[in-house]
């Protein structure tokens, strides 16, 4: 059969499997009207549902693309992925019960709203988190529209041209995220998660043995081709601060993603999110060790090399043919559009639950009308980021990263929110003006101190002494006592 | 042993794991030592992603089982 054809039919299967779950199965319909159900899918997932949607947090389309090209000219500089992956399942654990426990006792919806309640509906605060949280991820959300565009197109050999494509498969998760909010978006991340699973599990240990052999004969090629890849510093390129710096932000910033904060509201209790984390630390370690170990692979074949960004592709193309390299193409498919679904309904609620009331005091909506805007706010959304999408920026990526120097300032507010009760509402606002301060004033300077720690590193260590100075000289919240019994007194 | 002596070794098992992988990459950065058909770098970096993890699935059954002794109790 023609590879073109083979490839069609099988996103085509894919998305009509989509639809049943996003549209027809019982866990997607939304039991009624209200922003719970809407914004955090009634509260209602266990561990298998929440764990593919956190999963699907950190393996993104571009873990297939961006991540794996970069591997595969850098080698095991990017294996940072694989211990963060995890690591950022232990943060996860510890932090998101209390979280979790706040978000039902005061019916939380959103990061800003964890932010207004434990800092006392402090209004800078509350704007600022608003707004960091579409600034952090939006640029994301884009990438990942212009990898699904390129993706199809890529599939379909260039049948389907990539703003077609894009168009398509970002209106078809548009109108379910519409129709289903969040519970939408858990059960079809589950669907996508299951699909991963044999695909990523099996499919490419199957990749590997066929390529290479097995597991340890590919770095033993590596080391005798490429042993260059196999170094933390491709040879001296990179300073072990800047590894260091990559694993810590990568660890914690996973905390400044808002939508995660919807994908923690989803679970029905607190055993819930510990089961999660216990079990996709395994999960997402596993998956990234076989896509990063097939990045290094990738470096030393020619084709995939010259292929730079499909280098992916190239590699399950060459192992298993044209059906094979159509199911990885629906797998990096799925991780994006699991990136998508859920940082967009996670946007249209925050916009319209916090930033809408932050800026418009006088704005007051029913219980309807707010869901309503919501699903106003994600067409609005949605047709924003298309656009810019279509415009093919080529360095959004390198804007998105630049982003995170002052991006990981949210952290320490975020962080000490959760275990300290000293955190007040000043030394987060002043902790994080200064670490912002600190990481662009050095971002500007030529003559770099600290080797290759980032900016972003040294303003967030001073955001931190700043945090916690403050956080001792002035009186904790009013409303913190109450939080920390909610949490004590919780029961399963 | 209570949760927050559990609590307690956890932490200590976390950050000794990310200080030796996050702070410590010139220790293991020899690919030049194999140990168990890995170079030493890739062992480094999955052994302790792994252990990790199974560092927690660990953690969380523990201390589901001192929360159902508690329950018990009372």
């Amino acid at each position: 059969m023609n590879p073109v054809t083979i490839s069609v039919a099988i996103i085509v299967v894919y998305l009509v499997v989509l639809s049943y779950f996003a549209f027809f199965s019982k866990g997607a319909k939304l039991a009624g009207d209200t922003m719970e159900e809407f914004a955090v899918g009634g509260r209602s997932f266990g561990p298998i549902v929440v764990m593919f949607t956190v999963v699907a947090t950190i393996l993104t389309g571009s873990l297939y693309v961006g991540w794996f090209s970069w591997s595969m000219f850098d080698g095991m500089i990017v294996h940072y992925v694989v211990f963060y992956s995890v690591a950022s399942f232990v943060v996860l654990y510890v932090m998101s019960s209390k979280i979790w426990v706040w978000g039902r006792t005061f019916n939380l919806l959103t990061q800003p709203d964890f932010i207004a309640k434990r800092y006392g509906n402090f209004k800078p605060l509350n704007l600022i988190f608003s707004l960091a949280a579409i600034i952090i991820e939006a640029p994301w959300v884009i990438l990942e529209f212009a990898v699904l565009g390129w993706l199809v197109q890529s599939a379909t050999y260039g049948l389907i041209p990539k703003n077609l494509g894009m168009v398509i498969l970002v209106l078809f998760v548009m109108a379910y995220i519409i129709y289903g909010g969040m519970k939408a978006v858990a059960i079809t991340d589950v669907a996508q998660g299951i699909l991963c699973s044999v695909v990523i599990g099996v499919g490419l240990i199957l990749v590997i043995n066929k390529l290479f052999g097995g597991f340890s004969a590919l770095f033993q090629q590596v080391a005798v081709e490429a042993p260059v890849l196999l170094t933390l510093d491709a040879g001296g390129y990179y300073d072990y601060s800047y590894w260091s710096s990559i694993i810590l932000t990568g660890t914690l910033g996973m905390f400044a993603w808002a939508s995660l904060y919807n994908r923690i509201f989803l679970a029905k209790n607190v055993v819930t999110i510990k089961r999660t984390c216990s079990i996709g630390a395994v999960f997402a370690g596993f998956a990234s060790v076989l896509v990063m170990a097939l990045a290094l692979g990738a470096g030393i074949t020619p084709e995939a090399v010259a292929a730079g960004e499909e280098a992916f592709f190239v590699m399950v193309e060459k192992a298993f043919g044209p059906v094979f390299l159509a199911l990885s193409a629906v797998i990096v498919i799925a991780a994006s559009k699991s990136l998508i679904d859920s940082v967009v309904a996670s946007h249209s609620v925050i916009f319209t639950e916090n930033l809408m009331k932050d800026l418009f005091p006088k704005y007051k909506p029913n219980m309807h009308q707010r869901v309503l805007h919501s699903r106003i706010m994600i067409v609005i959304y949605v047709i924003v980021c298309l656009i810019i999408a279509a415009m093919d920026l080529p360095n959004l990526a390198i804007i998105a990263l630049m982003l995170y120097e002052g991006i990981i300032q949210v952290i320490p507010p975020l962080v000490f929110g959760v275990f300290w009760r000293q955190s007040n509402r000043w030394a987060a606002l002043i902790g994080m003006l200064a670490g912002l301060g600190v990481a662009f004033g050095l971002s500007f300077t030529d003559t770099w101190p600290l080797a290759s720690w980032t900016p972003g590193i040294i303003g967030l260590v001073v955001n931190i002494i700043v945090h916690i100075a403050l956080g001792f000289a002035l009186k904790p919240e009013e409303g913190v006592d109450e939080m920390f019994e909610a949490v004590s007194a919780y029961k399963d | 042993m209570t949760k927050k002596s559990l609590q307690t070794i956890f932490a200590v098992y976390f950050i000794v794991i990310l200080v030796i992988v996050a702070f410590l990459p010139h220790l293991y950065n020899r690919p030049d030592i194999w140990v168990m058909g890995l170079p030493l770098t890739a062992f480094v970096v999955y052994f302790s992603s792994l252990m990790l993890a199974v560092g927690l699935a660990v953690f969380y059954y523990a201390e589901q089982a001192i929360d159902n002794a508690e329950g018990k109790e009372k």
